[in-house]
């Protein structure tokens, strides 16, 4: 057999460690990410802003991410049920479906109320624009977890409006809703979800 | 009798006239019209008499029954008070059956054109066969034939081979024909002529369909129209009482600045606020309000008023709620907003004028608040689209933190564990109210826990 010299071992090692990097960078915990830097996923890359509580993550090309929405038509009220249609369980289950049970053990320890708040932009009618993701500071979640759910959430109808409200939005330049999915509740989904797989 | 033969002679004979089939000429016997109660109200029933006498039978029988006895014309104000005049005929089917009509109601219009059928099985499911579903139609001198398909599904419940059930829905389709053909065939059965039966297959069965049919629509279904309050009510309709009579009691006498269809608008507003949906908290709750409005005795205006600069606004100096348009007044949620106002009017000893500048935040705090606990926390009312992701998040989890997770609700000040007036300040700042009056700290949400103290509603998201 062809003994390796030791330059090769040297390029060997580097690029493995290089390559190391860039995938486990993307493995990184949210909590280890650091406040204003945009660091890649698997296809998209995402930019950080952080408080001492929290932690935003917003894909770069989410145009609506700094714009506050604004509904002139509403006259600072806000639409709640039953006027706005959420398909929660749906979106629980992607996200449980992303999200490892181990994971959801270790968040739901010694913690309450705490979980993954889901920024959906969407249009008068209630179709998905972006999504964008807000959660308590020190999540162990990473990129990858988020730009797969991402993914699955923006090719699924979440949000329905009742058609009599739509007069009232006219004029709105986007629509927000920012439902949290608690990590104990997800945590009995993908239980759920285990235990119905044949 | 006048105003139904006068429609029929005047606008359905002139601009349908008869085209006859098999049967030919038909004639209404008007002195033997009877009037009847169906479930829109009244109806005039009238028997006729055919030119050629005819049998009808249902697909699968063999014998031909007395067209004459079993058919009529009925003429009834339909739910938008417009005249209907329709031929209807009877075809039972198979054994008789405790009483049960078995067969196929087919309703035309007088020119003969298929209006409807309804097929009626020994369980007493109703089938509603429409024009869309008439797959065979033949009409000549001699005979005419109707023939319906009609999707069914039936839910098939069996056990299996280790006892375990397995339920299956099964869909199929089937036909349903109505044949009209000679009096004179030598198949020709007669029988009972029982014109007046209510129900039942002795005879000809039920002498008019509508006790089928609710004036709602749904076949077999329970609501009734009621002359009353010119609504039809119960069953599916989502409206359990006469709303008028509800809104009457708390309407100022004269509220003359809506026009009669603005205040029909109105009133079918006040009946989705109180009656829409299915979740039975949300209607407990807002029965307990308008009761409690009721019992103080305020009597409130809904008016117009385009000059307002919101979407809507309660004046508590003159009881009234101002809408600023149409659409406005048929937003049962804009109106259930303007509506807790008025029971917080109730509520707060003095009434709430005495905070329209100092205290105005409070109140709409208190409303939002009130929303936001009953809604299950999300989407809030009070932190809603504008305000930080992070805001939303602290105010979420304090709601959740006041009910134990929407399992006990506020009482009492202390209940909102220190934090009311702080988040009551960010809806100030954050909210269009800014703009509107100061903070009272001295005003608590009394109108809230008395409702969570009185209501004896339960949770229910």
């Amino acid at each position: 057999m062809k003994k390796i010299n030791s330059n090769t071992k040297c390029l060997l090692i580097t690029a493995t460690l290089v390559l190391m990097q860039l995938l486990g960078f993307a493995q990184t915990k949210l909590t280890d990410l650091k406040d204003g830097s945009i660091n890649k996923a698997l296809n998209y890359s995402y930019q950080i802003k952080k408080t001492i509580k929290y932690i935003e993550i917003d894909n770069i090309n989410n145009k609506f991410t700094n714009i506050k929405p604004n509904s002139p038509g509403l006259y600072g009220q806000v639409l709640t049920k039953p006027d706005i249609v959420i398909d929660m369980e749906k979106i629980s289950k992607i996200c449980a479906k992303h999200i490892s049970t181990k994971q959801l053990e270790i968040l739901t320890v010694g913690t309450k109320y705490t979980g993954l708040r889901i920024i959906i932009r969407t249009d008068i009618y209630g179709n998905t624009l972006e999504i964008g993701f807000f959660t308590e500071q020190n999540s162990i979640l990473t990129l990858n977890q988020l730009e797969k759910i991402e993914n699955e959430l923006m090719t699924t109808k979440l949000i329905s409006m009742k058609p009599e409200i739509l007069p009232l939005l006219e004029g709105s330049n986007f629509w927000q809703i920012r439902p949290k999915f608690y990590y104990e509740d997800l945590l009995k989904v993908k239980v759920e979800m285990e235990a119905s797989k044949p | 009798m006048i105003e139904a033969r006068s429609f029929f002679e005047d606008e359905v004979l002139s601009t349908m006239p008869s085209q006859p089939g098999p049967e030919g000429n038909k004639t209404p016997l008007w002195d033997q019209a009877k009037m009847v109660k169906i479930s829109l109200g009244d109806a005039l029933v009238v028997p006729i008499k055919y030119e050629k006498p005819q049998g009808i039978k249902a697909e699968g029988e063999k014998t031909f029954r007395d067209l004459q006895k079993s058919s009529y014309l009925l003429i009834y104000k339909d739910k938008n008070k417009n005249m209907q005049a329709e031929w209807v005929s009877l075809a039972p089917m198979g054994e008789k059956k405790n009483d049960k009509f078995v067969g196929i109601i087919s309703v035309h219009e007088w020119n003969g054109k298929p209006k409807h059928a309804f097929a009626f099985n020994q369980n007493g499911n109703i089938a509603l066969m429409q024009e869309t579903n008439v797959f065979f139609r033949k009409a000549s001198m001699r005979n005419s034939v109707l023939c319906y398909k009609v999707d069914y599904t039936y839910v098939d419940i069996r056990r299996d081979e280790n006892g375990l059930y397995d339920v299956e829905v099964i869909g199929y389709t089937r036909t349903n024909c109505i044949t009209i053909d000679d009096y004179n065939e030598p198949n020709y059965e007669d029988f009972e002529y029982n014109f007046g039966a209510v129900s039942g297959y002795n005879g000809i069965g039920p002498y008019e369909y509508s006790d089928k049919i609710d004036c709602a629509g749904f076949p077999g279904g329970t609501a009734i129209f009621s002359t009353e309050c010119q609504q039809c009510i119960g069953g599916k309709t989502g409206i359990d009482k006469c709303p008028t009579d509800s809104l009457k009691k708390i309407m100022k006498p004269k509220n003359d600045c809506l026009t009669d269809p603005q205040n029909t608008m109105l009133n079918n507003t006040f009946n989705q606020y109180l009656y829409e949906g299915n979740n039975e908290y949300w209607k407990c709750l807002r029965n307990f309000i308008y009761k409690k409005i009721e019992s103080s005795g305020i009597k409130i205006g809904v008016c117009l008023d385009p000059t307002i600069t919101d979407n809507g606004a309660y004046r508590p100096s003159q009881k009234n709620i101002l809408l600023p348009n149409e659409f406005t007044l048929s937003s049962s949620s804009l109106f259930g907003h303007e509506f807790f106002h008025v029971y917080q009017d109730a509520h707060y000893p003095g009434g709430t004028s005495q905070y329209s500048y100092t205290g105005n935040p409070n109140l709409e705090f208190e409303q939002a608040l009130f929303k936001d606990i009953i809604n299950g926390g999300f989407p809030t009312s009070a932190m809603g689209n504008g305000v930080s992701t992070q805001l939303q998040d602290e105010y979420e989890t304090w709601i959740k933190s006041i009910t134990n997770n929407f399992t006990i609700k506020p009482l009492q000040f202390s209940d909102l564990k220190g934090k009311y007036n702080y988040f009551l300040e960010q809806f100030y700042q954050n909210g269009p109210y800014n703009r509107r009056g100061a903070i009272n700290y001295n005003l608590r949400p009394d109108a809230l826990f008395s409702i969570f103290t009185n209501s004896n509603c339960n949770f229910e998201h």
